[in-house]
């Protein structure tokens, strides 16, 4: 039994140094984020919308979120002092001039949550409701009645086929 | 005079075979030779390496069968030790966490156990211990409390080593452990840089309870008389636990990090004899 003694403070360091061993990565995103991408209404398949302007209507300094670009899919960060959230889609030439506009309403509740130690605290967003106008938008669809931090589509914007 | 002639031939006859017999034994005498002993064939049986002197003593006072019975009762005695059913009990303080702590981990458990040995083979555990936690990691946006909180863990070992003294166990065990805590997640900054909004708040009162099984595997070595160190590696799961509308909890009190599923523990033993025959038995 002289090993013993040995074999158990080397395997004793061995073991703390594999329950040292972590993942602390965060493979969600840092925020609650509704992850907004763009669908055609006949065939559900994702579609690009060109020269696309995204803006958030009394955000500061009248920023533009998306500026005149090409894309399937978007980030629309909610305010979390407030319960409604509003963004305008513009729709554009390609020398720039804006030619239908659309208003995507936000209303909901923020939640204050703890989502992990990596990813931190954040405020998740009970919705109420979601609603647009329809200029180009045929119809806007939840996901999920939660935006949390997950990476997933949460919000599905269906345009006609013919508005492509 | 015919039967004179008759009796000395007899004669002849029996001092020619006395002489005939004396000639074959003094040849046959010449012919006799010491046959060597070759050592192929002289087999020297040295006693047991562990066998009682008392037992070799026996057989150098020429009682061989009792002797060889004793050292036969003596191995299977050595082989197969009889250890009590209720051997001993081991008083265990795991101390590690508070170390690590020191040493920047963000998170502790300390508890006691009571470890029942059963023939040496059989342990029955019972570990209870408080747990806390306080965690800001620098480039977050929270601080994390967990004030120390109960648990509670049942299970048992097998030691592998049971032929062996108990001064030495490697074994393997299960637990199923519980606690019940409250934790809060304070000091939370949450900026949107596209509204340009910043916002703070706290997650206050949170409760939660938690129930995890362990696998073991660990080693004990006693140090000196009835002081024993030992340590043991844990797999763990989650089996269930509660989730409030505001968080989950990051740290449960004896698991550690809820995400995690490797523990580890360094415990110091007090041993307490429970019965007075001497170990193995040797009757």
């Amino acid at each position: 039994m002289r090993w013993l003694p040995t074999c158990t403070a080397l395997s004793a360091l061995l073991a703390l140094m594999l329950t040292a061993c972590g993942d602390d990565s965060c493979y969600d995103n840092g925020s609650s984020l509704p992850l907004a991408r763009f669908y055609t209404s006949g065939t559900s398949t994702t579609v690009t919308v060109l020269n696309l302007t995204v803006r958030g209507i009394d955000a500061p300094g009248d920023s533009i979120l998306i500026d005149n670009s090409s894309v399937s899919e978007c980030y629309l960060p909610l305010r979390a002092t407030v319960g409604t959230t509003q963004y305008e889609l513009s729709y554009g030439d390609d020398e720039g001039e804006t030619l239908l506009a659309d208003t995507i309403t936000f209303s909901y509740r923020p939640v204050p949550y703890f989502a992990s130690h990596e990813c931190g605290a954040m405020y998740n967003f009970e919705m109420s409701s979601l609603t647009s106008t329809h200029h180009v938008i045929d119809s806007v669809v939840l996901v999920n009645k939660v935006i949390d931090n997950s990476t997933s589509v949460a919000v599905r914007i269906y345009i006609p086929d013919d508005s492509e | 005079m015919k039967h004179l002639l008759s009796y000395h031939t007899a004669l002849q006859r029996i001092v020619l075979i006395g002489l005939m017999m004396a000639t074959a034994i003094a040849v046959s005498a010449q012919e006799r030779r010491v046959t060597p002993v070759r050592p192929e064939t002289n087999t020297v049986r040295t006693p047991d390496k562990n066998l009682d002197p008392k037992y070799i003593e026996q057989y150098l006072t020429g009682d061989s069968l009792k002797a060889q019975a004793e050292a036969r009762k003596d191995s299977l005695r050595r082989v197969y030790p009889r250890y009590p059913r209720l051997t001993d009990v081991a008083l265990g303080v795991n101390f590690i966490d508070p170390l690590l702590m020191a040493l920047g981990q963000d998170y502790a458990s300390v508890d006691v156990s009571a470890t029942l040995n059963m023939w040496n083979r059989l342990q029955p555990v019972v570990e209870l211990g408080l747990g806390w936690a306080k965690s800001k990691p620098d480039d977050m946006n929270y601080t994390y409390r967990c004030k120390p909180s109960p648990y509670f863990k049942v299970g048992a070992n097998y030691n592998f080593l049971f032929k062996s003294k108990p001064q030495y166990q490697a074994y393997a065990g299960l637990r199923l452990g519980f606690s019940t805590f409250g934790y809060e997640v304070t000091d939370v900054t949450h900026h949107n840089s596209y509204w340009q909004e910043t916002a703070t708040f706290s997650i206050d009162n949170q409760r939660s309870h938690a129930l995890w099984g362990e696998l073991v595997a660990g080693l004990k070595v006693t140090l000196f008389k009835q002081v024993a160190l030992g340590w043991s590696l844990r797999y763990r799961g989650v089996f269930n636990y509660k989730k409030t509308d505001n968080s989950r909890p990051w740290y449960i009190p004896g698991y550690g990090k809820r995400s995690s599923s490797l523990g580890f523990t360094v415990t110091a033993y007090y041993t307490l004899p429970l019965s007075r025959h001497k170990w193995p038995a040797t009757d």
